[in-house]
């Protein structure tokens, strides 16, 4: 199957794409895992816009990092936590299930993409722009929740508890591989320093609006 | 770690238990569930101060869970026959480890997260005590709801074994109770896991009988949290 099929049915009949795991071979998963992470590149390439230049192949690069790193890290969670709720999955079901999830995060991203891109060439302010990031973030999570939902019928308060994690998880990721929306001249591309989310959120709130005024005249 | 997280094998250990059927077997594989999973969990727990502590812990988590069900096995097994549930020890000791064992599945399952945020945050020093009171937080906050979904299932099963609502929920509220209130004083007396920012790596406190988890929480941790948020 390819991508867009794959994504096409996910976005309009995601039940079937849940009922049909087990008659569906791997690259039905694949399909909508690549779709996924084409959804995230485009994200990642309008989100990098604030700043222009590099910055754009930067988060090109580490949005689809963050959002699979984290994936990646909460997958035994997710599959302990729905199975304790009552889920019975196979593993290509499980596989399936955690594909349409990215997807439906992925195709929410690109839906909000032209939004997002419209306040990343306007804005001057970091902290506006972080601050709808994760607002996007969290209605594609919800979105995907839902198909989670779908997918491990009984498990909604576990797939919530999972959601949340997810969601910290993402946002000490994104905390991890930073900068990721500015970038100064000269610094490397992952600071060496670490630091846990609170503190970054902390410092995009005091950054310093003589960056902003040479945004504003680049 | 399969065995007990789905539904179809957790019935399966569950009717054995009931019936008094391979009960031995299955508490092997509780108690093997409780120490493999558990040290893992622990590892990732001790790992912010460094590898001496991540041994510890290791060693030290599957002890918490397991002292935690000695100990209150005997007041599960004598509650459990005063409200009408007649079972013998073995039979208690085993249904006294699935919520711990349940636990340990939850805990681990949370070790790559745990992991990632051990790495990414700054490593312990006098000046991190934030860092280190909402570490420590988020460590008890996770095994006390790891603990709680362990418990939940074991409600069920009482149910099933006695069929009273009611009484199940009465011996499943006093079993929660009981490993709440044991399991936090044992876990201050092997403390430290995380470890602490102003004292040295030790495997247990020379103090370690002294207070109790719940006096450190809300004389230490809450109020010091408090003052950060500016209250």
């Amino acid at each position: 199957m390819n991508v867009l099929t794959a994504l096409n049915e996910l976005l309009k009949r995601p039940d079937d794409t849940i009922g049909r795991a087990e008659e569906r071979g791997p690259s039905h998963s694949v399909a909508l895992f690549t779709g996924a992470l084409a959804c995230y590149l485009v994200y990642g390439a309008a989100a990098g816009l604030f700043q222009g230049g590099w910055t754009v192949a930067i988060a090109l690069f580490k949005v689809p990092l963050i959002i699979i790193a984290s994936l990646l890290l909460c997958v035994p969670s997710l599959y302990v936590f729905t199975t304790l709720a009552g889920a019975d999955y196979s593993p290509r079901a499980f596989a399936l299930a955690l594909a349409g999830f990215s997807g439906i995060a992925g195709l929410i991203l690109l839906a909000l993409m032209p939004v997002v891109w419209l306040f990343t060439v306007s804005s001057i302010s970091l902290l506006f722009v972080t601050w709808m990031h994760v607002f996007a973030w969290i209605v594609a999570l919800i979105f995907a929740a839902q198909f989670l939902s779908r997918a491990a019928t009984k498990a909604g308060t576990a797939i919530a508890f999972w959601i949340i994690l997810l969601f910290f998880v993402s946002l000490q990721m994104t905390t991890y591989v930073r900068p990721v929306l500015w970038h100064n001249a000269g610094e490397p591309l992952f600071k060496q320093e670490k630091e846990s989310f609170f503190s970054h959120l902390h410092q995009v709130s005091v950054w310093k609006p003589a960056e902003a005024v040479k945004k504003v005249n680049r | 770690m399969q065995f007990i997280a789905v539904a179809a094998q957790r019935r399966q250990l569950l009717d054995d238990v009931r019936a008094d059927v391979a009960v031995g077997r299955h508490l092997t594989t509780l108690v093997l569930t409780i120490v493999i999973l558990g040290a893992t969990y622990g590892a990732s727990l001790g790992s912010w101060h460094d590898g001496r502590l991540a041994l510890y812990a290791a060693i030290k988590v599957p002890l918490l869970m397991l002292t935690t069900a000695a100990i209150t096995a005997m007041f599960n097994w004598i509650v459990a026959a005063l409200l009408g549930l007649p079972l013998r020890m073995r039979q208690t000791v085993a249904l006294s480890l699935v919520p711990l064992a349940i636990a340990t599945i939850i805990a681990a399952s949370l070790v790559p997260v745990t992991w990632f945020f051990t790495l990414s945050l700054p490593p312990p020093s006098a000046a991190q005590r934030t860092l280190h009171n909402l570490l420590y937080l988020t460590h008890t906050l996770l095994i006390a709801g790891a603990g709680i979904t362990g418990t939940s299932f074991l409600r069920r099963i009482l149910f099933d074994i006695c069929g009273d609502a009611v009484r199940a929920t009465r011996i499943h509220l006093l079993w929660l109770a009981t490993y709440a209130f044991v399991g936090g004083e044992v876990a201050w007396a092997l403390r430290p896991f995380v470890g602490s920012i102003y004292l040295p790596v030790v495997f247990l406190r020379s103090d370690a009988l002294h207070g109790n988890v719940y006096e450190f929480i809300v004389t230490d941790i809450l109020p010091h949290l408090w003052r950060q948020l500016g209250g």
